[in-house]
């Protein structure tokens, strides 16, 4: 195949690869950057949980305590101890008569035989004791976070193949795009913002692909990489014939054993975590996981923190519960430890300001690369003479997945704010505001032609900036004094959005002269031909 | 992470892309005006080696201070951030890189 040829074949694929998936690249690759903050975000939309740590050292075995009695008969007993992003402790167990009671953990070939979203949760304001009362929303770590990875979709894993595709897709591109970029050098720095028509556009996207390469290409293999087992099951099943759970047991250094069907009691857990401390050299706990509490057989895990490294691995210590005594602690496997590595870079558990910033602001990158490679298509098919019902299809899908779904995010948070808080069912009807914005405003990109642009980026200036007003009136924490209590989550989630309402107004007003039309060179009044 | 140690990143990055950068006669030609000549092979060769030998010095003091673990990605990033700061340069004060010469 010709030069030509094979890159006319690549643009060919870099083109429709886009179009198809680009949408949902967009969703994903916008809840992933806003998933960087999730934590940060969770304490604005939860303000009982804006907790101020604990007043002296946390005792594990006061909450075992306290709140293990419910936990006998649950398959597993979780305690997440209170950190700098997440200043509250968390219990997690199954409640009598839930469906997670009947889990059967030994028995499951899943690598994580009951995952901790299936758990009823208590919340505990470590400074006070106190149970902080359900917060009655899913926040960002149980929306954004839980969409950007698997669109809502966990069941059988369909979101997650569905993400791996556009993963896929995404690595597919950055590839197809640098080959058919054919000046790829000579306009590494080229940015002409004096040029009108495709030009512009085309110059944003390659500036957004080409300077950001790394970045992309690391968050589109590291996410690929994180669900290999699921992507790549037939080596496994070959391999490890008790399927994820022996490939996590065994690879990770994990444990596992039955419940005896016998009574039995927890040593200290303060202690097993002061071992365990020792053990690693260094370190805070980050969480306790019993597994079969109240029975003679059961375990105790106690997982490091990940905060002052890259690689997601936890180091789990196991315990008899009843005697306290190690039962084991090895460190993973070579291959896991490469994969733990690749897999924190995409997780950012770690600690590390200036790091997550960056990852924020390059998510953000990441999201226009994929916006201005949708607009460039629409731009060059209105020049070509493309069909005009084609075209304004296209163009209101675009806008729809990309400020339409910004305007329905605003919206989410604004009805964090505005619902009140005793609310039945009120997690589900901020989603239900989310998805109704959302189509709302699809709805509004395909009858406002031309003028869809402006608009919806004034809905997401204004919703941004009453997201930021509501918090204040709703929850007394202002600006100011949530600056000068020095509670950054609270006040870098209110600075960002008002940041974004800023630009977000500034958009708005820039597309509304006259001479501005959102498809640059081409003329306002032509669009609604 | 010192913030000495980012600035002289940061500033390490920026030099090095920009050598890197107005190595190239499109990008001479926003800085200094159309009839700017054409660097000699040499010349050009050695601007951009001292701007790669700036990147990688970059990316020393990254290691050195974040370790193996955070520098790769933070390294990864300063310099695309620093490469995005001399794309905007060019694109919006061109005049910046030109020192009071009319022509380098």
């Amino acid at each position: 195949m010709s030069d030509q040829g094979g890159r006319e074949a690549l643009r060919w694929l870099h083109t429709w690869l886009g179009l198809a998936l680009g949408s949902l690249l967009f969703a994903i690759f916008w809840m992933g950057t806003l998933a960087v903050f999730d934590r940060e975000i969770d304490r604005w939309m939860m303000p009982a949980t804006r907790a101020s740590g604990p007043a002296a050292p946390f005792s594990a075995d006061a909450t075992w305590q306290r709140f293990g009695a419910q936990a006998t008969g649950s398959p597993l007993w979780v305690l997440t101890l209170p950190s700098d992003r997440e200043p509250f402790a968390r219990i997690q167990f199954a409640p009598n008569g839930s469906e997670a009671r009947a889990a059967r953990i030994d028995s499951s070939r899943k690598g994580i035989p009951l995952p901790r979203e299936r758990l009823a949760i208590v919340l505990v304001d470590p400074a006070t004791g106190a149970v902080i009362p359900d917060p009655g929303t899913k926040g960002a770590t149980g929306f954004f976070f839980p969409f950007h990875w698997h669109l809502m979709l966990g069941q059988g894993g369909i979101g997650q193949w569905i993400v791996g595709l556009a993963g896929l897709a995404m690595l597919i591109s950055i590839i197809s795009g640098v080959i058919i970029h054919r000046d790829i050098f000579t306009q590494f720095f080229t940015l002409r913002t004096g040029k009108r028509g495709g030009r512009l556009t085309l110059d944003l996207h390659n500036a957004a692909g080409v300077l950001a390469m790394p970045f992309h290409a690391l968050i589109a293999f590291s996410g690929l990489a994180i669900f290999y087992f699921l992507y790549f099951p037939a080596p496994l099943d070959a391999t490890h014939p008790g399927g994820e759970r022996q490939l996590f047991l065994e690879s990770r250094a994990g444990y596992s054993r039955p419940q005896a069907n016998q009574p039995g009691g927890v040593a200290s857990l303060d202690k097993m975590i002061a071992e365990s401390q020792t053990l690693w050299g260094g370190g805070a706990a980050a969480r306790v996981t019993i597994t079969h509490p109240g029975d003679a057989n059961a375990y105790v895990e106690v997982n490091r923190t990940v905060d002052d490294r890259v690689p997601n691995d936890s180091r789990p210590v196991y315990f008899d519960a009843a005697t306290g005594s190690r039962l084991k602690f090895a460190g993973i496997r070579p291959i896991a430890t490469a994969q733990r590595y690749i897999a924190g870079l995409h997780f950012i558990g770690f600690d590390h300001w200036l790091l997550r910033w960056l990852y924020f602001i390059f998510g953000l990158v990441g999201c226009g690369l994929i916006a201005t490679g949708a607009l460039f298509w629409v731009q060059r098919q209105k020049k070509v003479g493309g069909s005009s019902r084609v075209m304004a299809l296209a163009e209101a899908l675009t806008v729809a997945s990309t400020t339409g779904l910004i305007g329905a995010t605003c919206a989410y948070l604004v009805a964090n704010r505005v619902l009140p808080a005793g609310l039945a069912g009120r997690a589900n009807a901020e989603l239900l505001v989310f998805v109704v914005a959302w189509a709302g405003l699809a709805i509004h990109a395909l009858l406002r032609r031309g003028r869809a642009w402006s608009e919806q980026w004034g809905f997401a200036a204004l919703a941004a900036f009453a997201a930021v007003a509501l918090n204040a009136v709703t929850t007394g924490d202002t600006l100011f004094r949530t600056i000068s209590a020095g509670d950054w989550a609270v006040a870098g989630t209110d600075l960002t959005l008002l940041a974004g309402a800023l630009i977000s107004g500034w958009a708005c007003i820039r597309l509304r002269r006259p001479s501005a039309s959102p498809l640059p060179g081409v003329a306002l009044e032509s669009l609604s031909q | 992470m010192t913030f000495g140690a980012f600035l002289l990143t940061c500033l390490a990055a920026y030099a090095g892309c920009a050598l890197i950068a107005l190595a190239q006669l499109s990008n001479r030609q926003r800085v200094y005006g159309r009839s700017v000549p054409r660097l000699s092979v040499g010349v050009a060769l050695l601007r951009r080696s001292a701007g790669a030998a700036l990147l990688i010095g970059a990316v020393a003091i990254v290691l050195a201070q974040s370790g193996a673990s955070f520098g790769v990605p933070l390294a990864i990033l300063l310099v695309s951030g620093a490469a995005y700061g001399v794309m905007a340069t060019l694109a919006w004060a061109p005049g910046l890189f030109r020192f009071g010469r009319t022509a380098a």
